[in-house]
């Protein structure tokens, strides 16, 4: 696939409107930029990839069962019905 | 010396916050630094209610961090209409000590540049030469503290503090990853971006980074440990004028000539006149090997670009936002995101999309994220031996308008996307002017020793710049 259908297809995905044609320049010059990382590369090749700077721990709540979602809780109208949140018409 | 603020003159709260009003006025109307400025009255009303040591301060505040029943735009037209339900924690932190929001600063759009040119309101203008851009992507917080004198909250994914702090004469600081809740903050690339600070004087610094750094559980990327708590001590002590001398005979320095060899000659030149400020006032300096910087900027805007594509799906039209209803679903959706979104950030969704589609992952961001491990690990052993590293803040003087747009300008990030990669804290200082337009020198510390940014900050007021310099 050349750059340009590669573009076209990415456009599609994401959801933009634009012609391809406009972006084949700069993404030329920018994936050349990102060729430098292949320089240090050999710095990097083995180590664990970094999502975050400062090493996180996850702190997962604990597993205790507590009040449970049940439909006799929720508050209904006269009529029985539940009512949901009011819908805006922009 | 005299402790300097922007609370030390002891007056009725109302008076102090209409003097920077009219200061602040002047910025908007001048500067273009706002993307929304209020009114003195409804301010007026809000002061008079507020209570807390903050009462009288009005806040800059960057139009891309929430705050409740004022806009909120993002500097982009498709948030536009956008009014958040909600203050982000930093704004609320400041609001409860009776800090009130004076406006939302304007900046390149989604925080995606460094000139302040690319927002939907127009660009922002440096203060201190016609034609030039004040940096980005917080220039409308920077001109805003410049002009008026009083601290104000900017996000800084890459630079966006720091640059703009460089370019004018004002400092800027951008805390360790983790330590201000990003809550209501709203997201471009969030492994990356702080809520940071821009103030011209180091006292102002710790006393609102005092106030916003207390620990959020909405945030889940803020650490809350000892290191939280001692920082956040000692913050109190030097925002109350207490602790803030340093013996820098104590506190060794690392710079790279070779890294410094990247920069224009006439920042180099300045760089060498601070080093030298430095090494006289007694900090001991060593030139030593920093070269994993040099593949800083593409591993940065890898990840940003991919993180970004993420973030910014979700702006569909259909929650919030702009819509232009022009068919069904899809076509909707994606005319909204063309029609509302500009230039650079469609430019970075879609080559963020594009390095993480199929084919492309392994090439560029698995490799980004692997060489983000060895810039962060490479920086923390520098850091082992040395307190501080320093570097210029800028490779070269503010650009003129237009000159710096596009990826060409991704260049002016060079030096500052480092810390953002490695989750230090760093400090923007001014050094000087080329041409009548400033730079700045940035100091990079520890993990949670933003006190020490701060300290050196003080330490060399009156030697390395002048606090009290004024546009004109």
């Amino acid at each position: 696939m050349d750059r340009k259908e590669e573009i076209k297809k990415v456009l599609e995905i994401i959801g933009l409107e634009e012609d391809p044609e406009k972006y084949i320049d700069s993404i030329e010059y920018i994936l050349n930029l990102f060729n430098k990382i292949d320089e240090y590369y050999g710095y990097a090749e083995g180590l664990e990839p970094l999502f975050h700077p400062l090493d996180l721990e996850l702190e997962p709540d604990s597993d205790e069962i507590g009040e449970q979602f049940e439909m006799e809780h929720l508050k209904r109208d006269e009529d029985g019905y539940v009512r949901g949140p009011p819908l805006k018409r922009r | 010396m005299g402790i300097k603020s922007y609370m030390e003159i002891e007056e009725d709260p109302i008076e102090i916050a209409y003097k920077t009003y009219e200061k602040l006025k002047l910025s908007h109307e001048r500067y273009n630094a706002f993307t929304i400025f209020r009114e003195w009255e409804a301010l007026h009303r809000e002061i008079e209610g507020s209570k807390g040591p903050l009462k009288g301060l009005l806040i800059p505040v960057k139009d891309n961090i929430s705050t409740k029943s004022i806009r909120t735009t993002c500097a982009s037209r498709i948030l536009s209409n956008y009014i958040p339900p909600y203050d982000a924690y930093a704004v609320e932190k400041l609001k409860e000590v009776g800090a009130v929001v004076v406006g939302k600063t304007n900046m390149d759009e989604f925080a995606m540049g460094n000139t302040s040119e690319t927002s939907y309101f127009g660009p922002v203008k440096n203060p201190w030469k016609e034609g030039y851009v004040p940096g980005g992507s917080s220039g409308g917080s920077a001109v805003a503290t410049l002009i008026s004198g009083i601290p104000s909250l900017g996000s800084d994914t890459g630079g966006s503090v720091r640059q703009p702090a460089s370019y004018n004469y004002i400092l800027g600081l951008k805390p360790t990853y983790g330590l201000v809740s990003r809550f209501g903050l709203i997201s471009y690339a969030d492994s990356l971006e702080q809520i940071g600070i821009f103030a011209k004087y180091p006292l102002d610094l710790a006393n609102i980074l005092y106030y916003i750094s207390e620990y959020d559980p909405r945030d889940g990327t803020m650490t809350n440990d000892g290191r939280r708590v001692r920082l956040r001590n000692s913050l109190y002590k030097i925002s109350r004028g207490d602790g803030l001398d340093l013996s820098p005979e104590k506190y060794s320095i690392a710079y790279s000539s070779r890294i410094v060899e990247l920069a224009d000659e006439k920042v180099r030149k300045l760089f060498y006149r601070a080093v030298d400020i430095l090494e006289e006032m007694g900090f001991r300096i060593h030139d030593v090997n920093l070269d994993f910087m040099e593949v800083g900027l593409p591993t940065y805007y890898i990840i940003t670009m991919v993180e970004a594509s993420s973030n910014l799906m979700r702006y569909d039209g259909i929650q919030y936002g702009l819509l232009e209803e022009v068919g069904d679903y899809f076509r909707s959706v994606a005319v909204s995101r063309s029609r509302g979104f500009g230039e650079e950030v469609k430019r970075r969704i879609l080559t963020g999309a594009l390095l993480s589609s199929k084919g492309y992952e392994g090439r560029y961001y698995l490799k980004a994220l692997k060489l983000r491990r060895w810039i962060r690990d490479s920086m923390r052993r520098i850091l082992d031996v040395y307190n501080l590293v320093i570097i210029p803040t800028t490779p070269s003087k503010p650009p003129k308008f237009g000159e710096a747009l596009g990826p060409k300008g991704y260049i002016h990030d060079l030096y500052t996307v480092i810390p953002n990669l490695t989750g230090n804290p760093a400090i923007s200082i001014p050094m000087g002017f080329i041409e009548g337009l400033p730079v700045g020198i940035q100091f990079i510390s520890r993990w949670f020793t933003e006190d020490l940014l701060i300290k050196v900050a003080y330490t060399t007021e009156g030697k390395l710049y002048d606090s009290s310099k004024e546009v004109g």
